[in-house]
């Protein structure tokens, strides 16, 4: 179902942070409180069913997709406010595979021009001591985000997660938070379907008309249903990486952090002391891109 | 030196009628297209945000500004009150015809422009761009309220409001330049994009809008001032030509040594895009429109002939038209560069390469918008004042 | 030396050993917790959840196609729409740790594991606008790109009665294929046709002897070429396990044809020849999690191979976690050699050579793990810590270059316990002959002597000699690397003990001498004796059995593999593959009319030219499925002539899904359903260490027409043509029965059910490793799961009546989950893989040097060696003039050449380029972004396809360091001429094509015609693989 009738949505700005440290700080009342907006299923996972890690260590090795699940679970128990969500990738283990692309792509039903998490190459050498670099670029999550300052509305800010949001029907589409990124995080949505392009018709084939549903079909970035339709958003919209929110509310790992064939990509909690984030991110090795412009990205590099 | 002498008002006939019913008729159909399809068959996109539509809206903001800035300015504070007065009416005119397709331009280039009020409603003032549309909107209704004023004296033909008006455009001035500053300063606080992030940048679109408008003043005053009083009306196309002449060297002096210290200063990304904006693709609307057309032939004109009322105002003509140039050279090279390298590779698609050329459409609507504002410039010059055209004030 | 060198000191047998092992799982040291509640259990059925593709409702589980990786997936669905394609976490080919099999499916549902980028595109290949509904016939000449939209049951009529289907004149139909239907008669035929060619019977006694009959084989002067049946040539490309079992069983034993085909020589099928002729196996792969060293010979595992998704994030982990290093040898750097310790660059063809030095300096620096390769069989093995041995000291007598048999080394044949004699071979054993079987030391290693009389050297020797046949500089030179590339890979690859493995796929193996370089790498395996090690070489955890190969199953191989009351098939097989030209009666004498290929099966590329030359036979009709030869191989446009001339081959079906390459040349085009909308039961890579079984099944509802087959509703399909022509000719294994009493075989489905019945059931008799039965809830998810599906693909009376009674919530336990695995310890035991392939090695081939050239009469050889590339009458080719090496690859996101529709895919990459060193583009004046022609020696310029279009081989150019200079490499699966990238006539209506599937160019065309044949590409002779990587050509500016 789409839920446009249902888009009562919060004022944007300062306004709506707080009423999302309200809700998802006070899980249990908040359900009574708000009707079926979707902070109020982020706020009413039922996170005291969530066994933790230790006791239910079972035998043997445990993949990491599943320990950072356990931790992911761990950490939507506490107030949104404590958590710091963080994506670590392992230079050294991308092989450019671009499987992260293309299902943020799916996951988030994006239109042709829309990518939030390209992997870019780069050949480096001469023959025959040549190599190549592969470096996913998801937004960055900024902690000192540019794209939140120069929106006009305030149709963008930043979660106490950290993750930056973007409120698709507050945006007007001007486009200023995309010259401001200096990661080239932010797309523009124009309208765009992969399938509209193929003109062939004819009763012995498909056709586009019937070939393109998936593309209509509701994404259900923020946790709402965004069906595809003309002028609707978040047609015309500014688009970025969410860390897959809308996964994270369920207790799953983002989609490119599952989907990573290289096992290059991690996600969870840096709060979390125990998590493997928080490992990593200890490493020597660690680096977070265009440092000097002191964004502070919450997304760290190992290489 | 001009040998005739001009008779009567200078006409252009029925040139600029045809020049914006032209554009309008045409660019008509690149409206339609962008009603209907929104935003697909654009090229500006994601990697260049921002395209022609916006420069344009840029260069509108310049001449809207600038020539008010530029007039006020000698008329209130230099007092060469008497003959420039004459075309008060035409300069309020031009800068609220120059706004209309300056809006309108910027409304289409929203993806959602019909959410234009939630600037209104849920500004965000950590934004410069909330101040530019709310300073905008400040300024036009100043503009407006002026130029009632303005008409009402005409039509009791006294100088009753003349206080009032000075008021009037004493207080517009800070607010034009914060207006200019502002639209200056939301490139300029972009870290971003290098080639923007200047804390000179304000300055230069001070400089332009005032080249731009004194070059619009100028053109005005030869277009609709007081031919009957031969030398003052000479004398005046004379200093206004000399003062555009001014600004422009003046301005090209600055731009040449910002160039100048980009190249040997700025970062690599910077050195880029300044070397995008000179030798991109460009390079023609910067050395050929920019400089030969806007710069050194009006320079030439103006220093060779400057009591040629009719070669001054050519030359101003040429500075109003070419200026579309600067914000485009300003504001397109900038984008064209990666923030990361190899990006423009990684994916893609439309709106995801790194360059940027206005469609079909992007050139339509731009016709469209520049024929509405001068036909309705046309319209109200034709409707409002021609009645009035041969009267002078005292 | 480090304390893991290779060395010939031999080990202390059966005492203690050296510890080979850093063992560590899975790359997170930490325990973690086993399982995680499913958190949103309370959520889940809500309205309005802003989150449905996590509730087990919303999934279905099945398997990835587009490569032949066949990666479990998990298809998410949403309002009956296939939204998202992620990978199963039950899946050991997907996870590097799975969920437990008992993990409940709703938690599951929150689980999604690592993809490719290939299989997540599969949305758009099942969603292509270009798919085929209908049944298509042409109404213009063939190739001509002019359709009707017919029925499905008349064209099944057509195809089936013949007669003067396009107004050219009569068109055989297959009821005047299918001739001989009596099983009996079919076999004496067989057997006495068999005797003709062994010249036990004469010609004239056959032909009085059958009189009444010989109008029933293809030609009644050469019996042995099997009956008129065989001119039905079923030509398949990608045919999984599943389908390829009913494709055989159709082909085979329902029409009686002995001709069906698969692609495999235009894929790698020398590298399978070439392991299969040394252990039997197909394909082994490295235990990547614990190998210390690997070297990918023309291979990239991140981009290819079996397949990315498994083999990319166990090299990953364990190279940064576990400290793998590897060596990637190629002409082009792979995303893989971007990752390796050491990327060598070979001139094309020549990794037999490097293989060779790697072999020589091994043998001559002692390292090599001499304990392994002196066990003479299992026993002495097992005693040395070992599961297999090998023949390595086995003797080989130079008189015939055969094995010395024990009877003809003057011993004593030894006895089994029933005193029956064996089979041995003879080995050394301190200088004294012993049969081999029963030998209980180990035997000597380099052996050169005489014994009985008779000259003999052991295997290792003669493979000594012939390593030292060049030194190391000369195969370097060769190989155009540096003689200290080879000694260094030599050197790594012997300082990891039984951890290092040599990998390869393609690249060695797709050349005219793809068997020797193929064997030439295995050997370096074999020297390091690294088969069942922890770390070293495996076979792999291997599969449950679908096709009823173990007793107590529910369905037997009788009626799965074979059909009941079905026909025997034989005869010449009309590619000549599997068939020993001294054999059949066709031999007259040196060189043969076209090659024969003794050693190989599956070959590809000569179908359609074989048929066409009518040598050894001409064919009359041919289904095209799920494959595209004309684009696919190396220079098959040469088909295209061939396909035109309804005259050459009078009847072509093509089953596809659009409208492709080659089945625009097809009479009609049966629309195909995808691999998301149908069933199968896919095999697992060896490169998965644990026993895993998969099923795929439909995920969504059917885009193809639905029709009527003798009374059935179902959407048009391979099975539903297979059906059909079954009903109209009656054949057997179809209809009622047809899958054994009690169980009928009029629906698709039903085929694959008894397939997932068996797996369901287990291996083992007794029935003790049947799975669990579904319990209520999972029966109400499976439901609601499939509450999308129409009657004509899910109706659960239908699908439950498939198998027997008790099994069906076994069943249905096992569609919840897509896979059956076993536990993760399953994967070792000890130092060794839980799954061992415990054989023999074969370094000496004794059966391929016995076989002989079929143009040259000269005898293969048993050893690996250098040969230099040759055409199919062993002349050197030679292409002066042309100055640049063609070689070809997989991008990641390339599916073959199937993907092309897929734009998620293409936005990486919408157009394929040439890449050239930048050495050769200065040379030759070429820049980054310049279109460039390519110009083989046998293809002069832009070739007609038929439509009035024509092709040209003009692509981007890309200049780049990682490519050797002398060779250009351009990527498949671009450049399309059909699929939806051209304009086609259907219904007198013009299609318009979409540009973007146009984009890009396909090398193949450039790829060189063998002078000797003029209609094929040059082709190894043993292996059959067809040669990618040996054309010379030029580029030309475009
Ligand atoms: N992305 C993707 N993966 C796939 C498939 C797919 O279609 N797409 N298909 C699957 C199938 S069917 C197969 S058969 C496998 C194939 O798996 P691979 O064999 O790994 O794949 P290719 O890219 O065909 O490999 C050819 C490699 O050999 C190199 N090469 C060329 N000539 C030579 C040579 O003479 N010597 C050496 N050493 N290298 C050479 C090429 O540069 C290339 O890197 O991939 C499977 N996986
Ligand atoms: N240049 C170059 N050529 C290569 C390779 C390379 O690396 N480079 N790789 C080679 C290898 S490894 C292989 S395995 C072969 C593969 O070659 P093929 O076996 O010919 O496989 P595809 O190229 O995928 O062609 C499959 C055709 O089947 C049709 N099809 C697709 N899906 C379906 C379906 O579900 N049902 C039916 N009935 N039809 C379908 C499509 O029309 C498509 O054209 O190509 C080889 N060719
Ligand atoms: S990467 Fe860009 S879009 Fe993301 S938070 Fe930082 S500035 Fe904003
Ligand atoms: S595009 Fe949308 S989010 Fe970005 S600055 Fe403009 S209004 Fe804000
Ligand atoms: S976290 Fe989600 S939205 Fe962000 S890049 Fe990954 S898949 Fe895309
Ligand atoms: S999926 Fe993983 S390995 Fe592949 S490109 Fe993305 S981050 Fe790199
Ligand atoms: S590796 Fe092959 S089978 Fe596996 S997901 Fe990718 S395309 Fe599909
Ligand atoms: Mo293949």
């Amino acid at each position: 179902m789409t839920q446009t009738e249902d888009k009562t949505k919060a004022k944007p700005g300062p306004t709506r942070r707080d009423f999302l440290r309200g809700l998802v700080g006070t899980a249990g009342a908040a359900a009574v409180v708000t009707g079926p907006t979707r902070k109020v299923a982020a706020a009413t996972v039922p996170l005291s069913n969530v066994r933790l890690a230790p006791s239910v260590i079972g035998e043997g090795p445990v993949d990491p997709l599943e320990r950072m699940r356990a931790e992911l679970a761990r950490a939507l128990e506490k107030p949104v406010d404590q958590r710091r969500w963080v994506m670590v990738i392992d230079l050294r283990k991308c092989v450019g595979c671009h499987s992260c692309t293309v299902s943020c792509v799916a996951e988030n039903h994006l239109p042709p021009g829309v990518v939030y998490r390209p992997v870019i190459e780069e050949e480096i050498g001469t023959f025959p001591n040549v190599s190549k670099r592969f470096l996913p670029r998801p937004c960055m999550q900024c902690e000192e985000p540019p794209c939140v300052d120069v929106c006009p509305v305030g149709a963008t800010w930043q979660r106490e997660d950290g993750i930056t949001e973007i409120d698709y029907e507050q945006c007007i589409g001007c486009r200023y938070c995309l010259s401001a990124c200096p990661y080239n995080a932010r797309t523009f949505d124009r309208g765009l379907t992969y399938v509209e392009a193929s003109e062939g018709e004819s009763a012995a084939m498909v056709g586009a008309a019937d070939a393109g549903t998936y593309e209509l079909a509701a994404a259900h970035e923020y946790g709402e249903e965004w069906p595809r339709d003309e002028g609707r958003s978040p047609v015309g919209n500014a688009r970025k990486c969410h860390f897959c929110l809308h996964r994270l509310e369920k207790g799953m790992l983002p989609a490119c952090t599952t989907t990573c064939m290289g096992r290059a990509t991690y996600f969870g909690d840096a709060n979390d002391p125990d998590s493997l984030v928080a490992e990593l991110i200890a490493s020597p090795n660690v680096m977070r891109l265009k440092e000097e412009l002191g964004t502070k990205p919450r997304v760290y590099y190992l290489a | 030196m001009s040998t005739t002498t001009p008779k009567k008002q200078l006409s252009l006939g029925l040139v600029p009628w045809l020049l914006a019913a032209g554009l309008f008729g045409v660019g008509l159909i690149g409206l339609v297209q962008r009603l209907l399809t929104g935003h697909q068959l654009v090229d500006y996109g994601s990697y260049v945000p921002w395209g022609i539509w916006v420069s344009v809206y840029v260069y509108l903001v310049w001449l809207e500004v600038g020539s008010l800035l530029v007039y006020s300015t000698i008329v209130y504070l230099f007092n060469w009150n008497h003959s420039l007065s004459s075309i008060k009416a035409q300069v309020y005119l031009a800068a609220l015809t120059t706004l209309t397709p300056a809006l309108l331009l910027i409304a289409l280039d929203l993806g959602h422009p019909l959410r234009f009020w939630k600037t209104i409603v849920n500004p965000n003032f950590g934004s410069l761009m909330t101040w530019m549309v709310w300073l905008h909107l400040t300024y036009l209704a100043i503009l407006l309220v002026k130029l009632y004023f303005v008409l009402k004296a005409r039509q009791s033909g006294g100088t009753q409001y003349k206080s009032l008006l000075k008021v009037l455009a004493l207080v517009s001035l800070p607010v034009g330049l914060a207006l200019i500053g502002t639209v200056g300063g939301i490139f300029g606080v972009v870290a971003a994009r290098p080639l923007w992030q200047q804390s000179v940048l304000p300055l230069y679109f001070f400089i332009s809008a005032l080249v731009a408008g004194s070059a619009l003043v100028t053109l005005l005053y030869v277009l609709f001032g007081p031919v009957k009083e031969r030398a003052e009306y000479r004398a005046t196309a004379r200093k206004l030509g000399m003062l555009t002449l001014g600004l422009l060297l003046f301005g090209a002096v600055a731009a040449a040594m910002n160039g100048l210290v980009t190249f040997y200063a700025g970062g690599p990304a910077r050195v880029e895009a300044a070397r995008l904006a000179l030798f991109g693709p460009f390079w023609w609307s910067f050395w050929l429109v920019h400089l030969g057309l806007g710069v050194a032939l009006p320079v030439v004109l103006l220093y060779l002939r400057p009591n040629a009322p009719r070669t001054v105002g050519f030359a101003a003509g040429l500075v109003v038209l070419t200026f579309v140039a600067v914000p485009l050279n300003v504001i397109i090279p900038a984008q064209l560069t990666e923030s990361l390298e190899n990006l423009g590779e990684a994916f893609s698609g439309p709106g995801l390469e790194l360059s940027y050329f206005p469609t079909i459409e992007e050139w339509l609507v731009t016709a469209f918008a520049l024929g509405l504002g001068l036909g309705l410039f046309l319209l109200a010059q034709h409707m409002l004042l021609t009645p009035r055209a041969t009267t002078t004030e005292a | 030396m480090s304390e893991k060198t290779v060395q010939t000191q031999p080990r202390d047998c059966g005492l203690s050993r050296r510890d080979f092992l850093k063992i560590s799982a899975a790359g997170s040291a930490a325990a973690l917790l086993g399982s995680l509640p499913h958190v949103q259990d309370i959520l889940a059925n809500g309205n309005g959840d802003p989150y449905r593709l996590s509730n087990p409702e919303n999934v279905i589980y099945s398997v990835c196609l587009n490569c032949h990786n066949a990666c479990p997936t998990k298809g998410k669905i949403q309002d009956g729409v296939l939204v998202k394609i992620e990978g199963n976490p039950y899946s050991p080919q997907n996870m590097l740790v799975p969920l437990a099999e008992a993990t409940a499916i709703g938690e599951a549902a929150h689980v999604d594991a690592p993809l490719c980028p290939k299989g997540q595109g599969g949305v758009q290949v099942l969603y292509d606008p270009y798919r085929l509904r209908k049944v298509l016939k042409r109404s213009g000449a063939r190739g001509e790109n002019k359709w009707e939209a017919i029925d499905f049951n008349q064209a099944v009529d057509e195809i089936v009665n013949g007669g003067n289907l396009f107004g050219e004149g009569d068109v055989p139909g297959l009821k005047d294929i299918y001739r001989l239907t009596d099983p009996e008669l079919s076999t004496e035929l067989k057997s006495d046709a068999a005797a003709v060619a062994g010249g036990e019977m004469t010609l004239q006694v056959f032909q009085e002897k059958h009189a009444d009959h010989l109008d029933l084989l293809v030609d009644p002067d050469h019996p042995d070429l099997g009956p008129v049946n065989n001119q039905f040539v079923w030509m398949g490309g990608r045919m999984e396990h599943g389908r390829k079992e009913l494709g055989k069983r159709f082909t085979y034993d329902s029409f009686g044809s002995t001709n069906f085909y698969l692609h495999t020589t235009i894929c790698e099928q020398s590298h399978h020849i070439a392991y299969a002729m040394a252990t039997g196996k197909t394909h082994m792969k490295p235990d990547i999690m614990n190998s210390e060293f690997i070297i990918y010979f023309g291979t990239s595992p991140f981009e290819a191979n079996f397949g990315p998704t498994n083999l990319t994030q166990k090299l990953t982990t364990s190279m940064v976690e576990n400290g793998l290093k590897v060596a990637v040898v190629d002409p082009r750097l792979s995303k893989t050699g971007a990752k390796a310790w050491k990327w060598l660059a070979p001139k094309p063809g020549t990794d037999g050579a490097i293989a060779l030095g790697m072999i020589r300096w091994m043998l001559e620096n002692e390292r090599y793990d001499a304990t392994f390769l002196a066990a003479p069989n299992t026993t002495v093995a097992n005693a040395c810590d070992e599961t297999s041995y090998s023949n390595a000291p086995f003797l080989v007598r130079l008189d015939d270059m055969t094995l010395l048999k024990a009877e003809d080394a003057g011993l004593e044949v030894p006895t089994d316990d029933e005193g029956s004699p064996i089979s041995s071979k003879v080995v050394m054993i301190g200088g004294a002959p012993a049969p081999s079987a029963t030998a209980t030391e180990l035997a000597d290693l380099f052996v050169d002597t005489t014994v009985n009389g008779i000259q003999v050297k052991s295997g290792l020797q003669l493979l000594k000699e012939r390593a030292e046949e060049h030194s190391i500089d000369a195969y370097a030179d060769i190989a155009g690397i540096r003689g200290r590339d080879i000694v260094e890979l030599a050197d790594e690859f012997t300082s990891h003990g039984k951890q290092a493995v040599a990998d390869f796929y393609r690249g060695p193996v797709q050349h005219t001498n793809g068997y020797y370089n193929g064997q030439a790498i295995i050997t370096l395996n074999l020297l390091v004796g690294n088969p069942d090690w922890k770390g070293g070489l495996t076979s792999g955890g291997s599969h449950w059995h679908e096709d009823g190969s173990k007793a107590g199953g529910p369905f037997a191989k009788d009626v799965i593999v074979s059909a009941p009351g079905g026909l025997p098939h034989w005869g010449i097989y009309v590619n000549r593959e599997r068939a020993t030209y001294e054999k059949s009666t066709l031999f007259d004498g040196y060189p043969a009319k076209r090659p024969w290929y003794p050693f190989t099966n599956e070959l590809y590329q000569n179908i359609i030219p074989s048929a066409a030359a009518g040598y050894p036979y001409p064919i009359k009709a041919l289904v095209i499925h799920k494959g595209t030869p004309v684009l696919a191989s190396p220079a098959g446009h040469a088909m295209i002539e061939i396909l035109r001339d309804p005259k050459k081959i009078p009847l072509v079906i093509g089953s596809d899904v659009v409208v492709g390459e080659t089945t625009m040349y097809a009479d009609y085009i049966i629309p195909d359903l995808t691999f998301m909308e149908r069933w199968g039961i896919p095999h697992v890579s060896p490169d998965v260490v644990t026993q895993v079984s998969k099923v795929r099944q439909p995920m969504v509802a059917p885009l193809t027409e639905t029709v009527t087959v003798a009374g059935e509703e179902m959407p048009i399909s391979m099975e539903a043509f297979m059906l059909a022509i079954a009903d109209r000719l009656k054949l057997p294994g179809f209809g009622k029965d047809g899958l054994g009493e009690g169980f009928d075989f009029t629906r698709p489905e039903q085929y694959y059910l008894a397939m997932a019945a068996n797996l369901a059931f287990g291996d083992k008799e007794d029935g003790s490793q049947q799975l669990p039965a579904a319990d209520e809830e999972e029966m109400r998810i499976f439901r609601e799961a499939r509450a999308h599906l129409p009657a004509t693909v899910y109706d659960e009376d239908v699908w439950r009546r498939a198998v027997p009674a008790g099994l069906w919530p076994s069943v249905v336990y096992f569609l919840n989950r897509g896979v059956r695995i076993e536990p993760v310890d399953a994967a070792y035991k000890g130092n060794k893989m839980g799954h061992q392939w415990k054989g023999e090695w074969k370094l000496y081939v004794e059966d391929v040097a016995q076989g002989k050239h079929s143009l040259t009469g000269a005898n293969f050889d048993g050893l690996p060696k250098v040969e230099p590339i040759l055409d199919a009458a062993g002349n050197r080719v030679d292409d002066p003039g042309f100055d640049l090496t063609l070689i070809t690859y997989k991008e990641v996101t390339g599916g073959q050449s199937r993907t092309h529709g897929a734009h998620w895919l293409n936005a990486m990459l919408p157009e394929n380029f040439i890449l050239i060193n930048t050495v050769d583009a200065r040379r030759l004046g070429f820049e980054s972004g310049q279109r460039a022609r390519i110009i083989g020696p046998t293809l002069p310029g832009a070739f007609a396809l038929g439509d009035g279009r024509s092709y040209d081989s003009v692509g981007l150019v890309k200049v780049a360091e990682g490519i050797r200079p002398g060779t250009i490499a351009v990527a498949w699966s671009y450049g399309h001429w059909a699929y939806g990238s051209n304009d086609v006539e259907i219904d007198g209506q013009v299609v318009k094509g979409d540009p973007r599937r146009a984009r890009g160019i396909v090398p193949n065309p450039a790829m060189r015609i063998d002078p000797v044949l003029g209609d094929v590409c040059l082709t190894d002779p043993i292996g059959g693989s067809a040669s990618f990587y040996d054309t010379q050509v030029r580029l030309e500016r475009a």
